[in-house]
């Protein structure tokens, strides 16, 4: 009697062997840095100080307002408040920051074969010398790095972050309260994320100082203190927040004026006393409200990364090599075929002896199957093909499904 | 096209007019031959338009933005961004340019994104 038995192996996500240090949530379509405790945090305080005021002053404010019916407003601007806040902080901690997804074996052997690259600079004695090549970059000479751990020559404003292992477009810096880093994809999440927190701090304890006040001219003001703690807790908290964020918020905002970005501004890339009196920023535009606009309302860049695209064999092959490569969805065209494909459209499963111990596997909905045998030995091949690829890959994938005919004889 | 005598050469990026998505338009030495120059120029300076207007700061991108900005980016949950559409547009440029002028040439031009707008792929056929 044939017992058949079938397991099925669904092949990997990209996301589940992404090389760099980061952390992906709900099967890759999230993602954040490794460290994600000061995010969790600051979101928790958020939503408790909200309650807070929802709870206690927004009740007290629409009823002791006077007129009455214009204390409605409170409520309806700490909703916003809330609202912005978390959205910002939720697109600035949990996206894909702008990461250069890593070069594959034949594009790193290519371009290493291209010897445009400078000679080796003679100062470093420790570990491989840097490789630089110059390029012309909106009118001035610019010098490309090549990252060792990306395999790629860094595009200009680009750098790599050591904590994430990842090499960032527009890289600003690493924000550990955000549990990411900020780049070219976030930065205007960020910033809106800072100026919202500030702004909102500062509503908040213009409410819990009035409340206090409105509150004290019934009771007194010892009184009133003990009656509404909550409103204490909430300015303690608020402040704190609005001294911490409010600092944060201008430089960004000075930052933006001028076009840099945090690294440029600690490196001083655009500052004439370090760079010599040439230099000049080439991204600033024509004036101050152009570049807000750019940073706010600009482009929004997609994701590089292919995070849910399907693992494949080149791919697998590259991470287990020396350079740990990775790339974003099929790097190859499909060529066209040479010989029709053996394997016919809609073959029909093989026919297997009932036996009520073999395993049925159900199939997702995206995923069709076809189902082939080859031999005696009962390796089957299935195909796969999944219809929730990002990027068009359309590429079919083979997966082996193991029957196992042994133990139990044949009939 | 026989698989033995495929090769591959990566058409990089140009960064002379900034950090935009820009390809070079020189022409590979390797394709000497094998397709017009002015051909080639053509498309790649085509694709080089869909990504110089997915990046511009028109009016409609600057209003794209506002109005997401205002709704906390929750636009961008129910709609594709202009940026996505031009890159989905760059794609179908090659794929017809690939079906029309250069397969039967021997070459193929691969979608920019698959490399991470690092480069494009093309494959010919030494």
């Amino acid at each position: 009697m044939v017992k058949a038995r079938y397991q099925l192996i669904m092949p990997l996500r990209k996301y589940q062997k992404f090389p760099g240090n980061n952390r992906f949530w709900c099967c890759g379509a999230l993602m954040s840095s490794r460290q994600v405790s000061i995010l969790i945090f600051c979101a928790i305080i958020i939503v408790v100080v909200s309650a807070l005021f929802f709870a206690f002053d927004a009740r007290f404010l629409v009823v002791n307002v006077e007129p009455l019916g214009v204390g409605v407003i409170f409520p309806v601007l700490g909703v916003l408040g809330l609202y912005f806040s978390m959205s910002f902080l939720f697109k600035t901690g949990c996206i894909d920051s702008g990461i250069l997804p890593r070069a594959l074996p034949d594009e790193i052997a290519y371009m290493q074969s291209q010897g445009d690259e400078e000679p080796a600079g003679s100062g470093r004695t420790l570990g491989a010398p840097a490789r630089y090549k110059t390029v012309q970059h909106m009118g001035q000479k610019v010098k490309l790095k090549w990252c060792v751990t990306c395999n790629l020559w860094r595009p200009p404003r680009a750098s790599h972050c050591g904590l994430c292992n990842n090499c960032y477009e527009t890289f600003d810096h690493h924000c550990p309260a955000v549990g990411n880093c900020v780049a070219r994809r976030n930065y205007r999440y960020f910033y809106l994320f800072l100026t919202t927190i500030a702004v909102t701090g500062v509503y908040m304890m213009a409410c819990n100082i009035t409340v206090i006040v409105l509150a004290s001219k019934k009771m007194g003001f010892g009184d009133a203190l003990k009656t509404y703690p909550g409103s204490v807790i909430e300015f303690c908290v608020s402040g704190l927040a609005v001294i911490s964020v409010s600092g944060l918020s201008c430089m960004h905002t000075w930052l933006i004026a001028r076009m840099e970005t945090t690294n440029e501004d600690i490196k001083g890339t655009f500052n004439p006393r370090k760079q010599g009196r040439t230099v000049h920023n080439p991204y600033r535009r024509r004036n101050c409200c152009l570049n807000f606009l750019f940073v706010i309302c600009g482009p929004f860049p997609p994701s590089l990364i292919d995070r849910r695209g399907d693992m494949t064999e080149e791919y697998q092959a590259a991470l287990e090599g020396d350079n740990s490569s990775y790339g974003a969805t099929s790097s190859v065209p499909k060529l066209p075929p040479e010989s029709p494909s053996p394997v016919p459209p809609n073959p029909t499963p093989p026919p297997l002896a009932p036996d009520p111990t073999s395993e049925v596997i159900s199939m997702t909905p995206t995923a069709s199957m076809e189902v082939r045998t080859e031999g005696e030995e009962g390796v089957v091949q299935v195909t796969v093909e999944r219809s929730d690829s990002s990027h068009g890959v359309g590429e079919d994938e083979t997966q082996q499904l193991i029957l196992d005919r042994a133990g139990h004889g044949q009939q | 096209m026989d698989r033995r005598n495929v090769r591959k050469i990566f058409v990089q990026r140009d960064y002379s007019r900034g950090t935009g998505v820009r390809f070079s338009t020189d022409f590979p030495r390797e394709l000497t031959g094998k397709v017009d120059e002015t051909t080639y120029r053509t498309t790649i300076e085509n694709v080089n338009q869909c990504f110089d207007e997915a990046e511009a700061l028109g009016c409609c991108n600057v209003l794209e933005g506002c109005l997401a900005c205002m709704t906390g980016f929750a636009l961008h949950y129910c709609f594709k961004t202009h940026y996505e559409r031009c890159v989905q547009d760059a794609a179908k440029y090659i794929q017809q340019q690939n079906r029309e002028v250069y397969e039967q040439r021997g070459i193929i031009l691969g979608d920019p994104m698959d490399r991470g707008l690092r480069c494009v792929s093309t494959l010919y056929s030494h």
